[in-house]
Parts: C-alpha cells; structure tokens; sequence
C-alpha cells in the first residue's frame, strides 16, 4: 500500500513538472482574460526578476522601467458639465507608463502605441534592458513582457511584485500620467 | 441559458481585470489592503464635494435622508440602492443627489422630486468601480443639505461588460415596462409604488468590446421624467454609473386619475416616451 502511495506520489510530482513551477503554467499564447490571478513563475525569453534585483538594477540605471497597468481614458462624449476624476497612479520612480499594452488582445492603435513607447524609452535599441511590471498578480505585465519578446527585444525582464510588492519592500513611488504621443 | 453564464463569467472576469485597473489608487492603503479604503474614499470625496455642491454645509445623519445598499455586492454593475426620506419632511425636499466617490464620474443621478410628489423612496440599481462610500445628499426648499453615506464593497463595476450583446440591447432599446403597486393596505397616504424599467445599454464608455477591443463609446440614459398628467413626480440627470436596463422603483401620492407619463433622453439624443394608465389598485 505504502508503496503505491509513493509510486503515486512520484507520478504526481513528475506529471507536475517545472513546466507548473509554482502551480501556474505558462500559457501557449497570450493570457486573454482574467488578468488579476496567480501568474506564473516564469516567461520564456525574458528573464524574471525578484524586488531585490529589480532594486538593484533600478539603483544602477541598468534597466528601462516600463509599467503596464491598465487605464480607462474619459470616455470622449460625455455630457458637458460631467464632473471627471482621473485615477491617480503611483509607481517606480523614473518608469515609463504604458497603458492597455497588457491585454491579451490589443487593437492596432494600442500596438502602434506600445512601439512608439518602447522606441522612445530604448531609444530604438532592441538590445536594452526593459523591465515590465504592474502590480502583484497580474498578467498584463506577462502578456506586454511577451509582446516585447516577439516584436524583437533581446533583454526583456519581467518583474511580477509589481508597484504594490516595490512598495511594501520599502522602497518608494511617485505619481504617474500615462505616456502619450506628441500629435 | 448557457450564454448567460459564460456572459455572467465574463463579468465576473472583467470585475477582476478593473480590480488590476483600479489597483493605482490603492497603494496608498498599504500592501495588505488590495482595495480602496474608507479613509481613501473619504478623501476623494473631501476633495470632490465643492465640485457637486458648493461651499454650503453638509449636515450628515440628520435622519431626513437615509440611504442603504448590501455592504458587499454580488454584481459590482448592478448594486442595488435604496434612498429614504423620512415622509414628515419628504414635502420640503426638492433634489436628491447620489454619489459613488470612487467612480470616474461620481455624480451617478440627480433627481429632482415634484412638488407635493410625496416620494418617500427611491431605489436604482449602480455601478460601483471599486470599494466606495454611497452617498445619498437631499437639499431641501431652504437650501440645506443632508448626507447619508454607506460603505460598500464591489470593484469593476464601471467596466463590466454588459449581460446583453448589444444587437440585442439596441433591438429593444428605448422599450419600457411600468409596474403598479398598490399601497399596503394599513397605509394611511394615498403613496403607491411604481417600478419603472427601460430597456437601454447605459453603456458606460468604460466597457471593452470582447471582439475589437476598443471602448464602447459612453451611451446612457441621461435624462429622465416621470409625471402623472401635467404634474412631476420625479426627474433624473443620470450618468455612466446607472446599471445596464435603467431600473427605477418609488412611491408617490397619487392626485387624481391622470396617467402616468415618463420620457428619457439618452446622450445620443434619442427620445423615448410611454405613458400608462394609472392603476389604483395595483397589480
């Protein structure tokens, strides 16, 4: 009995695998909904890193900070007279804000967006380090990390913490504006 | 039947997603707090009321407006509310204003009560974009203002998609379907209970389309009047937090046999009118 018990216990371990390091596999393609969830340990082409990396590579400036968390913009024909708060957003010091890069599907606009964004924060070298976050279990940061992969970036780093696991390491944030495209 | 739950599903994945999108403001709670806080809240409110309502004093908890709401909703996009006034001083009240602090808009309606109405209770169903104080603010013929406030805790709200796929909801839009309820029989007023339903997206700008991902535009029912006859019972200048299918129920002191009348205008300004005969006895 005993035997089968840990034969059976072997199985389990060898089906889980280091593909389920962490319990959550990573997908085939991009997360496509259900964004605020357990993420995975891990993203193929990208290096993931923990906050005292992270910190590290923030303090030597070895790294673009890119942060992906989502936005809704005013929605464009509101009555006149519609008392409008923006959100206010706190994150690492000296990152850029990318907005809605992190869905699983983006529109044209948001993908012309997202390349203007990366060029203007690499200046156009795909060689730079770029670090993705967002917050503490959340793909989009995954997903924009992947994206940046497959368009050709050579040293993607993914920080899953994200501002909320930045902050309560101690260290600090600061208010943020979406990036936007001169016109 | 299956649709509805994967689209209950979806909702439920959506409300998720904007707990991510709100998650910006919430940092200041402090990591174990994922959600905005009432002190957050609070503060948003402090910085927002000069906006809605001046400068003047806001009395809180006097007992002549009381709001209520499930202190955590089921369905962030459709959070029931009720506002009571308490029916002595109900005359001398002329506008209701509801607030949800943390939406991007959080002026969710302004009603106006008709004269002699008698309207004693007002319930709708919200939006809320994440946790929140409600806000229920009456301002009476002397120009005084009285708060009620609940906390409630729902997030996403705002951005759900919506339960009907929008072929669907612009095929019956504008459609409206009128409840009459008789009053309890011990009642001692001539109050009877309507409850108004109107078929409308109320699209809250807020939403993505599951299929191009862009955002639906804002569309919603942005004014609204009920009268029996010639005489208002109640109007509301509504915004992107009333619910998906407007729904409105309230008690009024019936004058005569005139028939209840309602017209809604919504921000592409489209006009939707019905009227019903009253009926005494309810149904």
């Amino acid at each position: 009995m005993q035997k089968h018990l840990a034969l059976l216990a072997a199985a389990l371990l060898t089906f889980a695998g280091p593909a389920l390091a962490g319990g959550v596999e990573e997908p085939a393609g991009y997360r496509m909904e259900e964004y605020k969830a357990p993420v995975p340990d891990t993203l193929k082409g990208a290096k993931v890193v923990d906050t005292k990396q992270a910190e590290a590579l923030w303090r030597d400036k070895k790294a673009v900070f890119v942060d992906v968390m989502p936005n809704t913009p005013k929605p464009a024909n509101l009555p006149a007279g519609t008392i409008w708060k923006d959100k206010v957003r706190e994150d690492i010091p000296g990152s850029i804000w990318l907005v809605n890069v992190g869905y699983g599907a983006i529109p044209e606009e948001t993908a012309d967006y997202f390349r203007q964004g990366l060029e203007a924060a690499t200046a156009s070298d795909k060689s730079k380090p770029i670090l993705f976050y967002c917050m503490t279990d959340c793909w989009m940061s995954w997903n924009a990390a992947r994206r940046a992969v497959e368009w050709g970036y050579s040293s993607v780093i993914w920080y899953p913490p994200g501002a909320d696991g930045w902050q309560s390491a101690g260290l600090p944030l600061e208010e943020k504006r979406p990036y936007a495209i001169d016109e | 039947m299956k649709p509805n739950i994967l689209r209950r599903l979806r909702r439920s994945v959506a409300t998720l997603l904007v707990v991510a999108a709100a998650g910006g403001t919430l940092l200041g709670a402090g990591p174990a707090s994922a959600q905005q806080s009432m002190a957050g809240s609070e503060k948003i409110w402090t910085a927002l009321k000069g906006d809605v309502l001046g400068d003047r004093p806001i009395l809180l908890d006097t007992g002549l407006i009381r709001i209520e709401a499930p202190k955590r909703a089921q369905d962030a996009a459709l959070v029931p509310v009720d506002i009571y006034i308490d029916p002595a001083k109900a005359a001398g009240v002329k506008k209701v204003t509801m607030v949800i602090d943390v939406n991007p808009a959080p002026v969710a309606a302004t009603f106006e009560l008709g004269k002699e109405a008698g309207v004693t209770h007002l319930s709708t169903r919200v939006r809320v974009n994440d946790y929140s104080w409600l806000r229920a603010i009456a301002e009476t013929e002397s120009g005084e203002l009285h708060m009620s406030q609940t906390f409630v805790k729902a997030s996403g709200g705002c951005s759900a998609p919506a339960v009907k796929n929008s072929k669907e909801a612009l095929a019956s839009m504008g459609q409206m379907k009128l409840r009459q309820f008789a009053p309890p029989k011990e009642s001692m007023t001539k109050a009877q209970e309507l409850q108004l339903m109107i078929r409308h997206p109320n699209n809250s700008g807020l939403q993505r389309d599951p299929l191009t991902q862009y955002f639906i535009p804002a569309h919603f029912v942005q004014n609204l009047s009920i009268s029996q006859g010639d005489r208002l019972i109640l109007s509301m200048e509504g915004g992107i937090s009333i619910s998906e299918d407007p729904n409105f129920r309230f008690d009024f002191d019936v004058h005569g046999n005139d028939d209840i009348r309602v017209e809604a205008t919504d921000t592409d300004g489209k006009v939707f009118t019905d009227k019903w005969p009253l009926d005494p006895t309810g149904l």
